[in-house]
């Protein structure tokens, strides 16, 4: 095994470790703006560790760019979904101030 | 360690399949049936076919799933409706069905390569590098012509139960807050261009017309949910135009072959003929499946007469 290769498997495995800790929070943690948070801050943290891990083992440049990019753009859909699931509960536990989960 | 993994995918689909059917609020299968196509996308990945990961993973999952949220607006929602009962004499059909298919699957030698031999023979009979492309376009271009002509009837069909004859008046969602003008105009330009870059790659690699115009339809589907008529902006001619011409340009490489070659659909050595076929259906795909949901009674029966 190579030095890249340990480190790919450290990374990729740091952040299944996330993803981990990201569903657990998911599945209980209690209301929805906790559950969002658990899942945009450890999933992406956890994504940007395996892309991370993947990019010592790609073959080539182009690999390599095409794999960066799928960090941020992961970024940018997961934290707006966050905002728009959050903005649409926030409303509807305003309009009827009730708390839902 | 990959048995593990494969039986862990193929478990969930069962599972996930069974918990749709038997689930007891719309709003829950939708989102279930969108899981589905993820994972059924893995499944496909595992199976070594990364281009119906993709077209499943953008249509099963994507535009489908729109689809369907779409309609979730236009039922009237009854949370208290009984569990929808799964009759129990479909599931001995059921059950006879995947028994032969699993005998079937049984029965296969195990140095069994299917027709792969058999189309990476046939590559030199033809312009195009990428065995799939060459199948989907050359090979059996009758069965891609036919699929251009499902969802051309698809709109159709949507267009005649609605009454509509363009998909221009159709009611807009409310125009998008700051947060989301933010995102698309992050993500529309690289959807274009990843549209496009999936289009080119199909010549040589993974991708393709339904991959480029599922990824060009999604960008207008994003920009409609934003409150822009996207295609609705268009003259009713060119928007015909648009739908058509992936059918049309089938048609008339089909004509053409016939006169000149004697069979139909054969291509001709010239490249261009095959990247005009291609460019054309993917603008079709993508015109078809953003009219289909512009056009989709859900978000607009408040607005019907």
């Amino acid at each position: 095994m190579t030095i890249n290769e340990l480190l790919s498997v450290l990374f990729c495995l740091s952040g299944g470790v996330f993803f981990l800790a990201g569903t657990a929070g998911l599945i209980r943690f209690p209301d929805t703006y906790s559950r969002l948070h658990a899942l945009t801050k450890a999933d992406n943290l956890g994504l940007g560790f395996i892309v991370l891990g993947l990019i010592f083992v790609a073959g080539s440049l182009p690999e390599t760019i095409k794999l960066v990019l799928i960090w941020p753009l992961a970024m940018i859909g997961s934290s707006s979904a966050c905002y728009f699931i959050a903005n649409h509960v926030h409303r509807l536990t305003r309009n009827k101030g009730i708390t839902r989960d | 360690m990959n048995l593990a993994f494969d039986l862990l995918v193929g478990l969930s689909l069962v599972w996930v399949a069974w918990r749709i059917v038997g689930s007891r609020d719309h709003f829950q299968a939708v989102v279930l049936f969108i899981t589905f196509g993820l994972i059924l996308s893995l499944a496909w990945t595992r199976l070594q076919s990364p281009d119906i990961a993709i077209a499943e993973a953008a249509v099963g999952a994507g535009l489908a799933g729109v689809l369907f949220m779409d309609a979730l607006g236009g039922l009237s929602s009854s949370p208290g409706s009984p569990r929808p009962a799964v009759p129990l004499t479909l599931l001995f059909p059921c059950l006879i069905l995947a028994s032969i298919m699993a005998i079937a699957v049984l029965f296969v030698p195990e140095d069994f390569l299917g027709l792969i031999p058999v189309v990476h023979g046939a590559l030199t009979d033809t312009s195009l590098e990428y065995p799939v492309t060459a199948v989907l376009l050359d090979f059996r271009a009758y069965d891609t012509w036919l699929e251009l002509g499902v969802l051309l009837v698809a709109v159709l069909g949507v267009m005649g139960i609605r009454r509509i004859g363009s998909i221009s008046g159709s009611r807009l969602p409310a125009p998008a807050d700051p947060v989301g003008r933010w995102i698309i105009r992050i993500l529309l330009p690289i959807m274009v261009l990843i549209g496009g870059y999936l289009l080119w790659l199909g010549a040589f690699a993974p991708g393709g017309a339904f991959q480029g115009g599922v990824v060009l339809a999604a960008a207008g589907v994003m920009l409609w949910q934003a409150g822009h008529p996207s295609l609705g902006l268009l003259p009713r001619l060119w928007w015909i135009v648009l739908l058509f011409c992936g059918f049309l340009s089938f048609l008339i490489l089909a004509f053409w072959s016939l006169f000149h070659s004697g069979r139909m659909l054969a291509h001709p050595e010239n490249k261009l003929w095959i990247l005009g076929v291609e460019y054309a259906a993917t603008i079709s795909i993508a015109t078809c499946l953003i009219s289909l949901v512009l056009a989709s009674p859900g978000r607009c029966r408040v607005r019907d007469n």
